[in-house]
């Protein structure tokens, strides 16, 4: 399962990022691989996606999201 | 360990860590900067102050030893060498983020470096509320841990005696109370070491060397990790691995760490965005707030601007009634005056866009924006942050292409700074007021004004040269580097009036220094241009006795036929009939095509050299420019020389047109490069003229 098969308020854990630099840029703004990820926003078309993750929200375009590899949490 | 003997310390820890302050708190001046072996990541070394026989080394920052990228490969191969190996590591974790710091450390530790601990950037941490148990934090990882602050210096001087007493200590491992180390990581790690050491193959790796080379670090290495460099493994056993450290990591930070709590902002935030950032309403209440600005700004301006229409008007008649007919005189009533008021009539309309601009940056809302419109910016070439500078580019190029730094990605970025230019701005704005109220009747359409919808349509017409431009851009240039759009949606926050005014300020300094200088040096020198000529005077003169002996002619009809003579004959009117020809295709006579040639520099100018065209020899009278061009007339044809196609066709030069050394310096300067500036001038021109040429011709 990929970080854009998520609907909005459902959340996930990060397990893995298949991009190093997507990786080094998501690290540098905050996001917490330890703390679970909600979608809470989608731009139309397949926009960017918007995540809260560790109280911040982030947003990262759909092509880069489906380099992330979630667990859903139920 | 005996002083004789040679310690070396590894310096480890996630990027942004503030582990180089740690660093160079450590070290003093005493450090070296190499580069690793064969590649070009910066190898820092320094001897711990006061203490000889300690060396420490820097390590690149990383957040895992899993080698995707080539840090994360450096450090391994750094840590796994036979030779020379490390006695010891200080690991630097960021305080407000010791979760994500942990992954790295749970690697070490189930290596078993003797480790010291340090919880760095403590006065941020606590500012933002997180509070520490620390014996609980030193209990699960076993290792001694010191809280620092490594900007202000607090808490530097214990971590040096504990290094230089040598109080390091073996870390309580992870995995290996259950596993052996090589157990833990066991089979996994397939597919993507594999992938990446192939890729690390081609690229001439260090690692991949090493394992060619030296069976016996390589052997190392894959202690480290656990894994066969070689073997096929699944992807599922990393992320298994991943999982498993993660889940012991939660434990530990939530036994350990005390987040703050969810703030007010967050909340307020979350409910304003359900409908800022709604697939539907989102973008109409973008257009609206778009649309309600330049309302707010054509009517606010308005008056303001006026008032200084007025006032330098005045001040020009004020200063022919003073210094009169002299050379001063004149120079500045028809140069300077009018020179500093082109600059100046510009500010209350930037000002105001840039007030707006700023409010919705500081609130938070730009970055919804960027959200919204990142796809549809994506078709053309261009990123989510391009909108910026490209309603920037309504005010003023200048800052516009300024703003473009903020666009990571070079290509977007690029491309940006290329098709900004396109955007309407306020110059634009007094050359389109004067054609289309000279040509455009104020007659209503389907109940809209029309020179309303004429001018709308240029607006138009600039947002769409903008983006066809990026996409034909997008198609011509090449690009290596992969595009993110990787941002953090702020809370919502109420602007500060500081930093809305101090924003302002900026741009329009940006402004009348970026543009104000060169215009206002244009006026004066078109303004002599206009008034000198070879053997001008006397052949002013001859004209004006020819014309005594004419009894038809009364004498206001004489004096204008006097003044249009000497402007026809000075340089400026011999500058404007050599380029007639090259503009009579598009319906130029040569006094636009002075025009043109004057404000290459800076569209506006084109407004300032009618004026002065219209002006000089004359009265400065409050009869507005408008009235002069209205009632110019063709001498070949006796008709009306500002008809439509000649209109329209100015007005598709100008709105296509680069017409602003400025912005082609501004551009020089942020791609560093003449070579895009040239292309983006001579691009533009040339577009420009056959746009114009083709309008011309279809409308006469």
């Amino acid at each position: 399962m990929v970080l854009t098969d998520l609907k909005r308020q459902e959340k996930a854990m990060i397990l893995r990022i298949r991009d190093g630099e997507l990786t080094k840029q998501l690290m540098t703004l905050g996001l917490d691989f330890s703390m679970p990820v909600e979608m809470k926003y989608k731009a139309p078309f397949k926009g960017p996606i918007c995540i809260k993750n560790n109280k911040k929200f982030i947003f990262i375009r759909a092509r880069d999201a489906r380099e992330i590899a979630i667990a859903e949490m139920s | 360990m005996s002083k004789n003997n040679k310690i070396r310390i590894a310096l480890v820890g996630n990027p942004n860590s503030g582990k180089t302050s740690i660093f160079n708190q450590l070290t003093g001046l005493r450090q070296r900067t190499g580069n690793f072996p064969g590649i070009t990541v910066d190898k820092k070394t320094g001897k711990l102050v006061g203490k000889e026989h300690v060396e420490i080394v820097d390590l690149p920052g990383l957040y895992d030893l899993y080698p995707d990228t080539m840090d994360e490969a450096v450090v391994l191969r750094e840590l796994t060498k036979s030779d020379n190996t490390f006695d010891a590591a200080i690991y630097v974790a960021d305080a407000s983020h010791l979760d994500r710091s942990l992954m790295l450390y749970s690697q070490l530790a189930d290596w078993g470096i003797p480790m010291i601990f340090v919880v760095n950037m403590m006065d941020e941490a606590e500012k933002s509320g997180y509070q520490f148990n620390t014996n609980r934090l030193k209990n699960r990882l076993g290792v001694p841990i010191i809280y620092t602050d490594a900007r202000s210096g607090d808490g530097i001087d214990s971590l040096v005696s504990k290094i230089a007493e040598d109080k390091f200590e073996q870390p309580n491992a992870f995995f290996r109370s259950r596993y052996t180390a090589k157990e833990t990581f066991g089979n996994g790690y397939q597919d993507w070491i594999e992938t990446s050491f192939q890729q690390y193959l081609k690229t001439k790796n260090p690692l991949a060397e090493d394992a060619q080379n030296s069976p016996k670090n390589t052997e190392r290495a894959e202690s480290v990790l656990g894994i066969k460099l070689n073997e096929q493994n699944a992807e599922g056993k990393v992320l298994e691995d991943i999982e498993n450290r993660q889940r012991l990591i939660n434990i530990i930070t939530s036994e350990v760490v005390q987040s703050p709590k969810e703030t007010r902002q967050n909340r307020i935030t979350e409910q304003l965005d359900r409908w800022l950032t709604h697939p539907v309403f989102g973008y109409l209440i973008f257009g609206l707030i778009l649309f309600l600005i330049f309302q707010a700004i054509f009517s606010w301006a308005s008056w303001p601007m006026d008032m200084m229409d007025w006032i330098f008007t005045h001040a020009a008649g004020g200063a022919q009634a003073v210094f009169g007919d002299t050379l001063f005189g004149r120079l500045l009533a028809e140069g300077i005056i009018p020179g500093i008021g082109g600059v100046l009539i510009f500010i209350p309309q930037i000002a105001l866009l840039f007030l707006f601009i700023g409010l919705l940056e500081a609130s938070g809302y730009m970055s919804r924006v960027v959200f919204l419109m990142d796809k549809l910016m994506q078709r053309f070439g261009l990123n989510g942050k391009s909108v910026v500078p490209l309603i920037s580019g309504m005010a003023c190029a200048i800052p516009a292409v300024m703003a473009c730094r903020t666009i990571e990605n070079p290509k977007e970025r690029l491309i940006t700074i290329l098709v900004t230019p396109f955007m309407t701005c306020s110059a634009r704005l007094p050359v389109y007021a004067i054609l289309i109220a000279v040509t455009i009747p104020a007659t209503k359409v389907m109940g809209m004004n029309l020179q309303g919808l004429v001018l709308l349509a240029l607006y138009l017409l600039g947002v769409l040269a903008a983006l066809i431009g990026a996409a034909i851009l997008n198609r011509m240039i090449k690009s290596e580097s992969k595009s993110y759009l990787i941002q953090e949606m702020p809370v919502y926050r109420i602007p500060k009036a500081k930093d809305i005014l101090m924003n302002i300020w900026s741009k329009v300094k940006a402004f009348v220094w970026g543009a104000g200088r060169i215009i206002f040096v244009l006026a004066i020198i078109l303004w002599f241009l206009g008034s000198y000529g070879p053997n001008l005077q006397e052949k002013t003169d001859n004209y004006r006795s020819e014309l005594s002996q004419n009894g038809y002619m009364d004498e206001a009809a004489k004096d204008n036929a006097v003044s249009s003579y000497k402007l026809e004959n000075s340089y400026m009117g011999i500058m404007g009939k050599t380029v007639e020809p090259v503009f009579r295709p598009l319906g130029y006579d040569w006094k636009i095509s002075i025009g043109l040639i004057t404000s290459f520099a800076a569209r506006e100018v084109f407004v300032s050299t009618m004026a002065t065209i219209y002006s000089i020899g004359e009265d400065v009278k409050e009869e507005t420019i408008t009235q002069k061009l209205k009632n110019e007339t063709n001498p070949e044809t006796g008709k009306k020389r500002f008809n439509l196609a000649t209109a329209l066709s100015l007005l598709i030069f100008y709105a296509l047109a680069m017409q602003c050394i400025s912005t082609v310096a501004i551009v020089k300067r942020e791609t560093k490069s003449w070579t895009w500036a040239i292309i983006q001038l001579v691009g533009m021109t040339v577009l420009a003229y056959v746009a114009a040429l083709l309008v011309y011709w279809g409308f006469s």
